[in-house]
This record gives C-alpha cells, structure tokens and sequence, in this order.
C-alpha cells in the first residue's frame, strides 16, 4: 500500500495565528535588549496579541483517511462535502491533515503494516482529536490498528461505507458512524420504470477488492431478476473493452455504472472521468448509483446522498470537537432522498415524464424559447400587436359598408348548406301550424318530399291522437327548448318515435316556429336491447365469479361463525360452575355480537355483489375498492398458492366509479391471472396489483402476474366475446369488465409485461370538483 | 401437566380468542400467536419442549404447511393439529403425511377438538418420556473414548477382533485392551448384552 501525505491547515486563520505566536516571541526579546520605550510599547502589545491569540486558536486536529486518492470520486464527493461543512459551519480554526491509503493501487498487507509505522511516527508529533475514515478500506484500516495508532480517548467516525463492512462491534468504542440508506434491487427496478423494455442491463464496475466484494453483493440481489433481465458484467473487462462494448449495445440496454476504482487490467481510474468517457460512447442510456453523478450523464433514480453523507459527518464532528462523546451518536444512515433525474437524458432517450415514480426531482431543465426571452418575446409582439390593431381599426371602417352588403346572400347560402346536410330533420311552421320550409332529413324521416308537406299543416305529420302543430305552436311554452319524446307518422302510416325540440324566432313581427327532429325508432331499441343485455351479463359474470370464489367466501364465514361456536361452547362450561365468571362471560357475549356482526358485513357484500343493478358512479377511494377485493380473494389465492401482492402510489386521488362493477373487473382480472399461473404449486405464483401512476385526469390500475404471458396473436383478441384460451372459459369476463370500465368513461388494455406475464391496465377518472361524494 | 402446552396459532384475532378461551376454560394452558412467524420464533428463541401446536391452515405469509416444514427442517416432532374453514382433501393428505396428529374444520365439535387436544399432548408426552430414557440408556456411552466407542461400533456388527484391527489399522491387543475398558465401562459381562444397550440406546442409528 503506498500512500501520499499531505498535511495542509484547514482554517487560514488558525495557521498564521500559530506561525504568527512562535514567530513573536524572540521580537519581544530584541525589544526588551534595546530598551527603547516605543519599541517596549510595540513588545508589550505584540506580546498581548501573542497570548491572545494562542488562547482563542489551538486548532482542532482532524485527521481524514481517504480508502483511494484525494481525487477519487464518488468517495470525493463524501470528502469534500465533510471538509468544507467542517471548516465552514466549525466557527473556529481546524487543524485538517489526511492519509490515503489508495487501495486501488496498492492493496497489500506489507504496505498497509509500512504505513502503520509510517503514521505510529506521524501520530507521535501530532495526535489528531477525532479520526475520519471515509470509506469501507479505510473504516477497516482504522478499525483494526485503531489501537497502535490513536489513544482511545480520540474519537472515530465512519463514514461513507457500508456498517456491515466494518468488523462487529467497532462502534461500541467512542465512534460515531454516518452513512446514507441505499436500495440495491431498487437500481433495478428504476431502471425499469423508466424504461420496461430494457432486456440487457451492463453492470460496470471495477476490480478492486472493494469492488469484488460489491460484485457478489449485487449478484445476489440482482437474482431475483434475472428470469427477466439479462446481466451484462463488465468486472473482468480493462476499460478500453468497457468502451469499446458500450458502442455496440443490443437493443433495449441499459448500463449501470456502480463504481470503477481499478479497471482488470489494473489501470485506476477516476469514476467521474470514466463515467464522461462512457457516456460520450455509449448507444444505451447510462445509470449511476451516487447523486453526484447525477449531471455528468447518469438518468437518474433513487441515488446514494454521498454528499450529505459527507455533510452531515461534518455535523457531528462538530459535535464531537465540542465535547460531546461520539458514543452518544446511534449510528446514524440518513434517509433516501426523493429520485432526482436528469432532464436532458430523459430528452436523449425518449423517456416520457409520466414514467418517473411521483415526487420525482427532474434537473437541468434546459429552459424553452419561450422561458429564455420571455420578456423580449412579449415586448415585440405587443408592438406588432398595436401596430396591427390600428391598421386593422382602419380597415375595418372600410370593409364594414361593403361586407355588410355581401353578408346577406352569404349567411343565406351558409344557412341552406347547414340545412341541407343536417342528420336532424328541421322543418319551420308559422303561427297556424302551416309548414314553411323542410329540410331533407325531414324528408327522409317522413317519408314525404318537400312540395308534399309544404303549404300543409305539421299535423300531417304526427298521429291523430297527438296534434303537432298544438305541440309546435300551442304548447310551445312546455316544449321551448327541450328534448321530449312525441310520436311522428310517416307517409306510410307508420307510427315511430321521435325527439322534438322547438324553438321560436320573431321575424319582422311574425312568429316562426322551428322544429328539430330526431327518428328515435332504430336507436332506441338498440338502446334498451343493449342495456339490457349488458345488465343480464355483468351480473351473469358475477355471479359465476362468485362461484369460482367459493374457497374465500367459505373461509370469510367459517372464522366468525366458527369463533362464535367456541364461544358459545365456553359460555356452557363457565354456565356449569355454581359462580361462574360474569366478567368472562360479559366478555364472551361482546366477542359473539362481534362476530355476528361480522357475518353479517360478508353476507351484505356478497348481497351486493349478487344484486341485478345499473351503473352508479361516485367519489370513491380506489385503494378501499382493491383493499376490499383483495382481503376477499386472499384465501383462494392461498389454496392455490399465489402470491398476491397490492402496491399503491402515494397520494392517490378520489376516482368516480362505481364500487361494485370495479370490483367485478379487478376479481375478474385477478382471478384471470390466478388461472393463469395454475398447475404452478411451486408456490412462485405472484400475482401483483398495482394502484397508480396518477396521470392528470385519470388513475391507472394494473394487475400482473409471472405466468406464461400471452401467446403470440391472442392480446387484440382478448376483448371479442366468446374469446377464450381457457378449457372451461366462457370467455365472457373480460368483454365485460371492458364494458364496465368503458362506462366509467375509462380504458382497459393487456400486454406481455416487461418482464414477462401479463399486464392488464385499465383506467379509471378522477373526481373533479363539484362531481358527487 | 408441566410444558404440556397448548400453542394456538391463527391469524383471525377473534377465532384466536374464541379458541384459546375454550382451551383455557377446559383446563389446558394455552399461548398465543397470530402469526406462524411469531410463533416460530419464540419456538427458536426458548426452545420449548412439549406440548401441542393448534394451527389455522389458512394464512397470509407462512401457512400452516409451511409452519410444518420449517419445524420439521429444526428437527421438531411437536404433534400439530390443523384446523381449516373447509375440509379440503389435498391439503389434508399432504399435512396427513407430513405427520400432522389431526385435521378439522373451524365447526368440529368441541369433544372431537379436546379429543384431537388431548391425543396430541399425549403424544407429546411419549415423545418426551422416549426423549428422557433414551437420554438415560446413552449417559454411560459419555464414559467411552473416541477410540473405544469406534470399535465398540464393530463389535456389535459382530466382527471379529482380527477383523477389527485391520480396519481400523491397530494391533489386535490393542483391540482387546479396548474391548476390556469398554465391558468395564458398560458394566456388561457378554457381546449379546452389550449388543442389547446399544440398540436400546439408538447409539449407532443414523442421526
């Protein structure tokens, strides 16, 4: 191990003070020989300065142990941040030295003994009041020859490692220890949000012990991913391959540098410069795990606070300085941060803003035109605006004689177009019911042409029973303006209902009297027919959903039912002693009518799910409506041994639904994916639910499973009636729950999820403002 | 009825306590648990000996199957009723055959529940009484030196003395000698004696 020794004063001001008391002294002297009294005056005064200022300044030593170079990001970042918060928030000089012990280079145990003896020489002149090693080789370092070193009366901070790294019960003994909190599956999963596509994920380390060590860690953790991901490492590659590789990444890649000391072929390497080098090559996006990379090229994520790290060290140090024990610091892990991401790698690779996780932080937001020359941008086109509205004030003058001529004929023209293409057939009468003008809908409705109904009264065209020209003219007052179902009668005799809306216009002191009307013969019954249908089916499908659910329902009654049995036998026994226990029967009695009570819940919501009933949206809470379902399908989920897992977004608004058909569709979709996984009683089953992403206007629900997926060609089929790819399947669930979620104004699709099985989303509103409660 | 305890496990916080009143008012002590995790934790922690566990099938993170797996990889026979919301054959057999003493319904009756309660503890009890002798019939085993229990191991196969120091690269008096120290020992005065103590013992079963 070699090592470089810098010994520099953290606090200008502390080191001239200390040059300047041992500078002084032999003035004083020579002031005192020549006896001249100016010159006492000036000794007597430097000497109070002298005295002064050794009182108010013996610098605190700090003595910094970096695990590489003082130039070794990301542990610089941890440094740095430490020296600076100390010198700047200390209020007083602090005397810093500092070793590396630069393991990158020299990890061997005679070198570590060289310096060992190196620093017992150091220490002997200079005894350090608090200790900071900065990474795990230098947390080991110390922790082992701490003894050899240091008096056990100065204390020790570990910082920016692992706790586990260090050798048991190292903190017992006055040391402190900062580190941040740090999720290691997690750099795979953001990875994945961002981009569910990525198939390759590049792992780029180093090959440092440190970094072996880190390689088997993240092996580990990784497994559980890798049925889905495959893992490129780069441990084993000298840095020139690393790059040359990152050139020519498959297809949906993704690299992940973690940390790159020493390369295998033995060159060390400073992490920022490697990370720059990367990314100007690579064809895939770039991942890091510090926040200080975050800028330099990584997406961003969930990232390791090194810095705070660092600061907050500093903090404690403070502390420790002061007098306080470092035994009285809990080892302290500072907690994540919200992900921070950076904008413009986001830009780079096309990763939409609605995939980052909510309470993300996006960064170097490059600012629009518009954000940039706002100011001037609103200035020119004010001017221009001025300008143009006096030209156009004068030209309006000008046009508005001749225009006003022309617009006659044109609206006239455009009224006729409008008329003539109408869906709605309009027809014009005057005050005596005379009709005065058709249009061809009108024609097509009622079978007549227009000279036939022209010139005759409305009445023609409406059945004995029910006179239009009353309802146009007469009964205007009930029907101004307002859609109402009437009977019409065609050319044929045939009776057939319509919609008419009537309004009234006075022309020249005439009444003319305008009417809208629609054929609702065709529409209508499809209408009903369908509505019908639709009822009939989604209650069919609940009700055989229930029927698939019969381990549940079993297992939701039998606990009460089966509580209230034993409580009931207990109550007889107790009722066998000549003084029975009231309390315990009291207590026996409450516990019954709380049961009851329970049966009762699972017997109203079976009801409910059961009842034949239209669609009632409402402000509701999703979570409850999932909560709900899942606590009811547990049990089954449990015969069948799968894993049901439920995750929400935070902060999920209020959506509108209706509680009992979302509830339909999310025991259809879980039960679809529990069929998916059977025949699996290897127990690895996971179905998992997802609530959330929030979008602007609508909530996201998901459910997935590990099964199979779908089979090549199914997925645009899945919807069709009839469709099914189970042995006993209808094939009539998910058109429904597609009809259910369509009502509510939502969108329900399937996919192969990224990591393969299926994925259905589907999409529910969220409540707006003044919507029902 | 020391340690004869009674360990209830059900995730259902109101069965839980219907049932362990029941047991209680009955007259056997009872504890607690509303996970199979809590329970096996405090299994491993003190190391309790005796008793019965009573156990719901049906729960969420580690069920009752699973909660017999665990106990059987730390080498337990604690006798272990289950009890389920619906009698469920495959889940019967499966717990049948991994030795559980019993399985009913949340609506058996109570005399079939003190029934299946009491068998369990009596097992219990033979599994511990077995326990204690075997303990007994294996303490003048400690008094033997490594050496001497490796040919005692030969003796009872009946080999020969010939035999023995050949395999175990020793001269034959030595083989003797031993044999002396270990009839001494025993306080055995014939093979088919000797024989006998061993097999009693379980000393050379397969652990």
């Amino acid at each position: 191990m070699g090592f470089t020794l810098t010994k520099f004063f953290g606090g200008d001001r502390g080191d001239l003070s200390v040059k300047r008391a041992a500078r002084q002294s032999p003035d004083q002297g020579r002031g005192r020989l020549a006896g001249n009294f100016a010159r006492c005056l000036v000794g007597v005064s430097l000497l109070f300065l002298a005295t002064t200022s050794i009182l108010a300044a013996v610098p605190k030593r700090v003595l910094v142990i970096h695990s590489f170079g003082r130039a070794a990001p990301p542990f610089t970042t941890a440094s740095t941040a430490f020296e600076s918060t100390l010198t700047g928030e200390m209020g007083e000089a602090v005397d810093l030295d500092e070793v590396s012990l630069d393991v990158a280079r020299y990890a061997s145990l005679d070198l570590e003994e060289a310096l060992v003896e190196l620093m017992r020489k150091r220490q002997a002149r200079w005894q350090p009041d608090l200790v900071v090693p900065i990474g795990s080789p230098a947390g080991i370092f110390v922790a082992q020859n701490r003894d050899r070193l240091f008096a056990p009366s100065t204390p020790v901070i570990y910082t920016g490692m692992d706790q586990r790294r260090l050798p048991a019960g190292v903190l017992q003994h006055n040391a402190a220890f900062v580190g941040a909190s740090y999720d290691l599956p997690g750099l795979v999963e953001d990875i994945l949000q961002l981009a569910p596509a990525t198939t390759n994920i590049v792992v780029v380390i180093g090959a440092t012990p440190l970094e072996q060590f880190w390689t088997e860690v993240l092996r580990q953790e990784f497994q559980p991913f890798t049925n889905r991901v495959s893992f490129t490492w780069f441990n084993d590659l000298p840095f020139d391959q690393m790059l040359e590789r990152s050139a020519r990444l498959p297809p949906h890649s993704f690299m992940l540098l973690v940390l790159l000391m020493r390369d295998a072929a033995g060159v060390s390497h400073n992490a920022d410069e490697a990370l720059r080098r990367l990314h100007e090559v690579a064809n895939a996006p770039v991942n890091g795990f510090f926040r200080n990379q975050l800028g330099m090229g990584i997406v961003g994520g969930r990232l390791y606070a090194d810095d705070a790290e660092g600061a907050e060290s500093a903090r404690i140090a403070i502390r420790i300085l002061r007098g306080e024990s470092a035994s009285n610091f809990p080892a302290r892990i500072l907690p994540p941060s919200p992900p921070q991401y950076d904008w413009r790698e986001l830009q780079r690779w096309g990763i939409s803003a609605n995939r980052l996780p909510p309470g993300s932080i996006v960064q170097f937001r490059e600012p629009t035109a518009w954000e940039r020359y706002r100011w001037r941008i609103i200035g020119a086109v004010s001017l221009c605006l001025v300008e143009s509205l006096l030209i156009f004030i004068l030209l309006a003058n000008l046009v508005k004689r001749r225009s006003a001529e022309r617009s006659l004929t044109e609206s006239g023209n455009r009224l006729r177009a409008i008329l003539d293409t109408a869906v709605e057939g309009i027809i014009t009468v005057n005050d005596r019911g005379v009709m005065e003008s058709v249009n061809p809908a009108a024609e097509k409705i009622f079978g007549y042409s227009a000279a036939e109904m022209i010139g005759q009264n409305v009445s023609l065209l409406g059945p004995a029973n029910q006179d239009l020209a009353i309802l146009l003219v007469a009964g205007r007052s009930k029907l101004n303006g307002n859609g109402r179902d009437v009977r019409g009668r065609r050319k044929d005799g045939s009776e057939f209902p319509i919609d008419l809306t009537v309004s009234e216009v006075t022309l020249a002191n005439r009444r003319v009297f305008t009417g809208f009307v629609r054929d609702l013969s065709e529409r209508r019954r499809s209408e009903i027919e369908s509505r019908d249908l639709r009822r009939a089916l989604t209650h069919a499908g609940r009700v055989s959903l229930l029927g698939q659910l019969s381990s549940s329902l079993a297992h939701e009654l039998s606990q009460p039912l089966g509580a209230v049995l034993r409580n009931a036998e207990t109550a007889e026994l107790l009722l066998q002693d000549p003084s029975p226990d009231l309390e315990e029967l009291r207590a026996i009695i409450v516990d019954i009518r709380k049961d009851d009570q329970r049966a009762g819940h699972v017997i109203d919501r079976l009801r409910s799910l059961l009842k034949r009933r239209d669609l009632e949206l409402q402000c509701m809470e999703m979570d409850t409506v999932i909560s709900e379902v899942v606590s009811l399908i547990r049990s089954d989920a449990s015969v069948r041994h799968v894993g049901l897992e439920f995750v929400t977004a935070r902060n999920v608004p209020m959506v509108k639904g209706d509680r009992i058909h979302l509830q339909q569709v999310m025991l259809n979709l879980i039960v679809n994916a529990m069929d998916a996984l059977n025949g699996s009683l290897s127990g690895k089953g996971r179905v998992r639910i997802q609530l959330g992403p929030v979008l602007i206007d609508r909530v996201e629900v998901s459910v997935s499973d590990n099964g199979p997926g779908f089979p090549d060609g199914t997925i645009d089929r899945l919807f069709e009636p009839f469709f099914t790819t189970k042995e006993n399947g209808m094939g009539m669930g998910l058109p429904i729950s597609k009809a259910i979620i369509e009502a509510h104004h939502g969108q329900i699709w399937a996919e192969n999820g990224p990591l393969g099985g299926a994925v259905f989303h589907f999409t529910v509103p969220i409540c707006k403002n003044g919507d029902a409660a | 009825m020391n340690g004869a305890r009674v360990y209830v496990i059900d995730d259902d916080v109101s069965f839980l306590s219907a049932l362990s009143r029941f047991l209680r008012v009955s007259g056997f002590p009872v504890s607690v648990y509303s996970s199979a995790m809590d329970f096996l934790s405090d299994f491993q922690r003190t190391g309790m000996r005796g008793g019965c566990v009573l156990t719901d099938l049906q729960m969420p993170d580690m069920d009752g199957m699973a909660l017999q797996q665990s106990l059987h990889k730390l080498g337990s026979t604690i006798p272990m009723v289950f009890l389920t919301g619906h009698g469920d054959i495959p889940h019967t057999v499966q717990a049948m055959r991994g030795g559980a003493e019993d399985f009913l319904t949340k609506h058996s009756s109570k005399e079939q529940l003190i029934d299946a309660v009491k068998r369990a503890l009596a097992r219990s009890e033979e599994q511990e009484a077995e326990r204690v002798r075997q303990v007994a019939l294996r303490a003048p085993f400690a008094l033997l030196t490594d050496r001497e229990r490796e040919v005692l191991q030969h003796v009872v196969k009946g080999e020969l003395n010939k035999q023995i120091a050949a395999c175990l690269g020793i001269h034959e008096r030595t083989v003797k000698l031993h044999r002396t120290n270990i009839t001494t020992k025993l306080k055995v005065h014939s093979v088919a004696e000797l024989t006998r103590m061993v097999q009693q013992a379980g000393m050379f079963d397969s652990p």
